[in-house]
């Protein structure tokens, strides 16, 4: 018996489901009106029609339980076999991201219905830059994202707490930033110069002249900065003793480099790593600052078996690199136990395909990393932040990102994806800034930078 | 009496008729030109816009402010000419020869003999002209050091070879030449110019889709770049971010752009479409402006036809094809030099002024 009453309840369900989806009602007083108005995000106002499909007249009025929605008018008569518009507009502005429902009530020759009103909304939550983005880092003791920028050329630094940025003119076009240890200072990389730069009260300390175009660039824990050329073929690192004002450029001790390469401090402050480009195979390679000049060290003890790809990243105690090449690799300071062979990271996209760039964060136990599509002509970064468990390089979730929403004329707007740069988590762990490019859509200002929520 | 005033009435009325029939003659508000127009530029320094007739050989400075004309008259038939960045001289190019001449007081300067035919030239600082060949397949940009009296021209360098065709124009930040390759993929290239002669040439890894006429127009700060096939480029002083493609002006009709400029008070893109190919171009008969933010269409706005009196009651209209706008220093107004097609007029040239609210 309970299983009878069970199903006729279960029937009776479905059917009022059934018809509740239909698209139109069929009242006692023969009428007709939409279930839902749809707003979507390109659209603002929509026309409601009432029709009286029967042989008597209608009188009605219309009310909104929302305040965001307004109505041509709010009451009317219909007669026989004839139809009333109202226009219905909604105000977006103070509308959350996604969808918000609201209902619209009618009363009917006193009969009373609704209707479901569904808008969705996308209001661009990203920052949008005035400036172009060529090179970045972040300073997790201070919590300073510092990106510096040709158009116009300067160092631009944006407080991951406030959200407020503040830029440093430069006499020239940057071409490469880093920041000190203790996040107060930074250098920038030009054609044949470096100016280092106060953080704290947004000044430039010095420009210093240096004897080659600086691909990349190294600021220490003690006061000097090293500089690695774009051109030379075989070469030298250009360290720059900072303290001095005059004399203070010295090629560094040992092997020579190749021009290109990519380097990067180690967390000890002791060493850096570079990461070699424009030769096959491309190594991976250490130098010693703890004299202040560089010394080379030794490259890996691998040539050719791992891709490497030219460019490395740190995880935040220092014992591990990740490469370009989705290769990792421990660190050690002996020699037999340094760069040493420890995993590849696992990618939707073919394992020769580089990664644009890549942030750990311990306190989260994350990697967060940018990829690069399958087309070796069109390099373009995939559209999301590819999140990794650090403890065994196993993939966790992917965070796809914000889109830019383009006019292409008063009626039309079209969405373009948004490329990542640059990724870097906070102190905290809990917020991740990703500087992003509006690539091909046609906008004066194309940079911006997304704040994306970790829980 | 009644006689009297029944002819005042007649006579009036008669008047009055005639008076109708010549109203679209009395309304034609664009300025007619007693020239043709080759080429022009337009000087935000100065509110001059300055063009180059054959017909006479000369330079004609228009001042849109007062709408007054200045000229000077050249030995040569001018191909080309360009305006110094501060608005207060010019050069031209002929056949064999470029002439300097002054703005400010209307007269030549000098006269200069190069090796080539000009197709195009650009003044670039310090009396330094860059001369783009009209002829010789791979050839050179000549450059002239006005300075020096004798071999001001340059001799040729690895910087400076190009195919005849190529054009280009001065970046706003008289550091470089930008110019736009003849050849399929209608490479463009930055010429370094800081130093006087050419001393670096880096070229973009953007490639059109089509072949393409060379044409190259700047927004006013020189961030972006415009083709003739509606490509945005980014500029920059860094190679990495020099020459990438930052989007297309769009049409419906993937028309090609003749003329463009940039007010960037009023944040807006003034564009002169045309459709065909070089050999049988048509142009659009009014002007297209888009919003420089996004590169949204915002409206057309329609140019002002010609008219010519046949008789009493006769009046053929014509339509204007628009040859290069230029919006002023305020952004207020639009010049636009047009042509009246088709038509037996002796004087089918004009410049008109368009209010821009």
């Amino acid at each position: 018996m309970k299983k009878i009453i069970l199903s006729l309840i279960i029937l009776s369900t479905i059917v009022g489901c059934s018809n509740n989806d239909s698209n139109e009602k069929n009242k006692e007083a023969n009428y007709s009106v939409p279930d839902t108005l749809n707003f979507t995000i390109f659209n603002n106002k929509l026309v409601l029609n009432i029709e009286n499909q029967g042989e008597t007249a209608l009188n009605y009025t219309i009310t909104s339980s929302k305040n965001y929605v307004a109505l041509s008018k709010k009451e009317g008569a219909v007669t026989s076999l004839n139809h009333d518009e109202i226009t219905v507009t909604v105000d977006k502005q103070n509308l959350p991201n996604g969808k918000s429902y609201s209902k619209l009530y009618l009363n009917i020759n006193n009969k009373k219905d609704s209707i479901v009103v569904s808008v969705t909304n996308f209001v661009e939550q990203k920052v949008t830059l005035n400036s172009d983005v060529v090179d970045a880092e972040f300073s997790k003791v201070t919590n300073q994202l510092v990106y510096v920028s040709a158009s116009p050329s300067a160092v631009n630094i944006l407080s991951a707490n406030t959200g407020s940025i503040e830029s440093i003119t430069l006499p020239y076009a940057p071409t490469c930033v880093s920041i000190s240890p203790d996040g107060k200072t930074a250098v920038t990389g030009h054609d044949r110069y470096i100016s280092y730069i106060n953080l704290i009260n947004k000044t430039i300390i010095k420009t210093y002249p240096v004897s080659c175009y600086a691909n990349d660039i190294v600021l220490g824990n003690n006061k000097w900065a090293y500089v690695f050329p774009a051109k030379g073929q075989s070469t030298f690192i250009r360290s720059i003793n900072l303290s001095l004002t005059t004399d203070n450029e010295y090629e560094h001790i040992g092997e020579r480099i190749y021009e290109g390469n990519k380097a990067r401090l180690h967390p000890s402050g002791k060493y850096i790593y570079g990461a070699e480009n424009n030769l096959s195979p491309m190594d991976i390679e250490k130098y010693d600052i703890q004299n202040g000049n560089a010394e080379y060290s030794y490259d890996s003890p691998y040539h050719g078996d791992y891709i490497m790809n030219g460019n490395l990243w740190f995880s935040e105690d220092g014992n591990r690199i990740f490469t370009r090449g989705k290769t990792v690799f421990k660190t050690s300071e002996l020699r037999s136990q340094d760069m040493l062979y420890n995993g590849t990271i696992t990618t939707e996209t073919n394992p020769y395909t580089p990664i644009q760039w890549l942030d750990h964060s311990s306190v989260k136990n994350n990697l967060y990393l940018l990829l690069v599509a399958d087309d070796n002509w069109n390099q373009k970064k995939l559209p999301n932040i590819y999140v990794y468990n650090d403890s065994n390089l196993s993939f966790k979730s992917k965070i796809p990102l914000e889109q830019f929403l383009v006019s292409k004329s008063e009626s039309n707007k079209v969405f373009y994806d948004a490329e990542p740069y640059f990724v870097f988590s906070n102190s905290a762990g809990n917020n991740l800034f990703v500087i992003v490019k509006a690539t091909g859509a046609g906008l004066a200002k194309e940079w911006a930078i997304e704040k994306i929520n970790i829980e | 009496m009644q006689k009297i005033l029944l002819a005042a009435i007649l006579l009036f009325t008669i008047y009055s008729c005639e008076n109708d029939n010549d109203s679209p003659k009395n309304k034609e508000e664009k300025i007619i030109l007693k020239t043709n127009v080759i080429d022009a530029e337009y000087s935000k320094k100065t509110d001059q816009l300055v063009f180059i007739s054959s017909n006479p050989s000369q330079v004609n400075i228009f001042n849109s402010n007062t709408e007054t004309f200045q000229k000077i008259s050249l030995a040569y038939a001018p191909t080309c000419i360009s305006i110094s960045q501060d608005g207060n001289t010019a050069v031209v190019g002929h056949d064999g020869h470029i002439t300097h001449v002054n703005l400010k007081n209307p007269s030549i300067i000098q006269t200069y003999n190069i090796s080539c035919s000009a197709l195009d030239i650009v003044l670039g600082k310090n009396r330094w002209a860059y001369v783009f060949p009209e002829k010789d397949q791979w050839t050179y940009i000549k450059s002239v050091n006005m300075n020096l009296e004798y071999n001001y021209e340059m001799p040729i360098s690895i910087y400076n070879q190009l195919h005849a065709g190529a054009k280009g124009r001065l970046d706003p930040s008289g550091n470089y030449i930008y110019m736009q390759s003849p050849l399929s993929r209608g490479q463009v290239q930055r010429l370094t110019i800081k130093n006087g002669d050419i001393d670096d040439r880096y070229e973009s890894n953007f490639e059109e889709e089509n072949y393409t006429i060379p044409s190259i127009w700047f927004s006013e700060n020189g961030d972006r770049l415009f083709t003739r096939e509606r490509s945005v480029l980014k500029t920059s002083e860094l190679n990495s971010l020099d020459g990438v493609y930052n989007g297309r002006i769009p049409s419906e009709n993937n028309y090609k752009i003749d003329w463009l400029d940039h007010s960037s008070l009023k944040g807006k893109l003034y564009v002169i479409f045309s459709s065909g190919d070089q050999w049988d171009l048509i142009k659009s008969n009014s002007i297209y402006v888009f919003n420089d933010a996004d590169l949204s269409y915002v409206n057309k706005l329609e140019l002002e036809k010609y008219f010519n009196q046949t008789g009493r009651n006769n009046v053929e209209t014509f339509d204007a094809m628009p040859y290069f706008a230029f919006s002023n220093s305020t952004g207020k107004n639009l010049f636009v030099i047009t042509k009246a097609l088709d038509s037996d007029l002796v004087n089918e040239w004009a410049i008109q002024k368009i209010n821009i609210n």
